[in-house]
């Protein structure tokens, strides 16, 4: 539910494990063939500049280039991290009924919505312990509630119990926003069965 | 809030949010490789660390504990005359392992322990662990067995619940897995589960 880019760090993975397995098994190649041996000793040419032996000027231009690749290489690993996790946000609406041409700013926060789906949904005899959290899923809201049944307790239930409570939100927000429920295993009380049936 | 009235969704015909839906099902019932991203980005910034560290020795002109970066470079492309094979051959095989790991992770899809439920209004996932728990609730039900005489396992497809009753105690195999399987039917998985109930043969002894 979180904004991590999920395309990104596949790709990200897909091209440093290519990567560090061909040079891995060339390396094994180069070490005990022959043949991979000759072939790397013709390409090793191309690196003579950043050897012992070259001219000065031709060093540093070949070091100058590992340089600002490397830096470049250490910019792209950090965006990738940075694109991990994020996108919860404070607030559920924000309508400044531009549609409608009405002066003043709507705005609801995200905790309003929690206490109120919170003390809804967690008086059902079926539910142990709940969160309710609001994420930015493609530009728009969504609502994570996050439910630890008691032992035992039927999944149907609950979603039919919540269905019923976020029907009464949408009717109070005027709006249809996506709503995910995820029944967890675990939880606080999840250990009783549930006696109320 | 039970007291509002309900005309407001009818009033909002068309949001049913079917995309987002799908998007966050997908990504909630498959696994999340961030951790193994992570590792893969240090590795990458420790590699490109050395890297700038070498570039910046040659440049101006020192060395490190007596190591000049153009030296390894030269020894590198002599390679493999003056290495020693076993440690050459060790650490590349370590780095192609993790290489693989890697690409493993990359490419291979991998799911979580959930199934998704259906509904008219939400998005549900449910772990496999609370469905079980479900199932050995609704098998139990029909019979006058303790709490911890049955079991349930949910895999991908079908649910096992395995009764264990006390020695002589005579179980209705066939209500318990009606009831598990109108259970499951309420449920309503995706993907669907079909349920399967056995008897233990071999009795406890117990209260």
């Amino acid at each position: 539910m979180n904004a991590t880019n999920r395309g990104l760090g596949r790709t990200a993975l897909v091209v440093v494990g290519l990567v560090l397995f061909v040079a891995g098994v060339a390396t094994i190649l180069v070490q005990t063939v022959p043949w991979a041996a000759s072939t790397w000793h013709d390409w090793g040419r191309a690196l003579s500049d950043l050897g012992a032996g070259a001219a000065r000027d031709a060093s540093v231009t070949g070091w100058t280039w590992v340089l600002g690749g490397a830096v470049v290489l250490g910019i792209l690993a950090l965006v990738v991290l940075t694109t991990l996790g994020g996108g919860r946000v404070g607030t559920v609406v924000e309508d400044d009924g531009s549609s409608d041409g009405v002066a003043g700013l709507v705005r609801i926060d995200a905790a309003a919505v929690q206490h109120a789906l919170s003390s809804a949904i967690g008086a059902m005899p079926q539910v142990g312990s709940l969160a309710v959290d609001v994420y930015r899923v493609r530009g728009n809201r969504a609502i994570r509630i996050r439910v630890r049944p008691r032992r035992g307790a039927s999944p149907r239930e609950i979603t039919t119990g919540v269905e019923g409570i976020v029907a009464d939100l949408d009717a109070l927000l005027g709006d249809r926003l996506p709503v995910l429920l995820e029944i967890a295993r675990g939880g606080s009380g999840s250990g009783r069965t549930d006696r109320v049936h | 809030m039970t007291l509002q009235q309900q005309e407001a969704p009818a009033a909002t015909p068309g949001r049913t949010h079917d995309r987002v839906y799908r998007r966050i099902v997908r990504r909630e019932t498959s696994a999340s490789r961030s951790g193994t991203v992570v590792v893969a980005m240090l590795v990458l910034l420790v590699l490109a660390a050395a890297a700038v560290f070498a570039a910046a020795l040659v440049l101006l002109d020192q060395r490190v504990l007596g190591i000049d970066p153009r030296d390894v470079v030269d020894r590198a492309v002599r390679a493999p005359r003056g290495l020693d094979t076993t440690i050459t051959v060790g650490i590349a095989a370590i780095v192609a392992f993790l290489g693989l790991v890697f690409l493993a992770q990359g490419l291979l899809p991998q799911r979580r322990p959930r199934h998704a439920m259906s509904s008219d209004r939400l998005a549900v996932v449910v772990d496999d662990e609370v469905l079980a728990s479900a199932a050995a609730r609704a098998a139990r039900s029909v019979t006058r067995l303790g709490p911890d005489a049955a079991v349930g396992t949910v895999g991908r497809r079908t649910v096992d619940v395995v009764l264990r009753p006390a020695a002589g105690v005579d179980v209705p195999a066939v209500a318990a897995t009606e009831a598990v399987t109108e259970e499951f039917a309420v449920i309503d998985a995706e993907p669907p589960i079909t349920a399967r109930v056995r008897v233990q043969p071999t009795g406890r002894v117990d209260g």
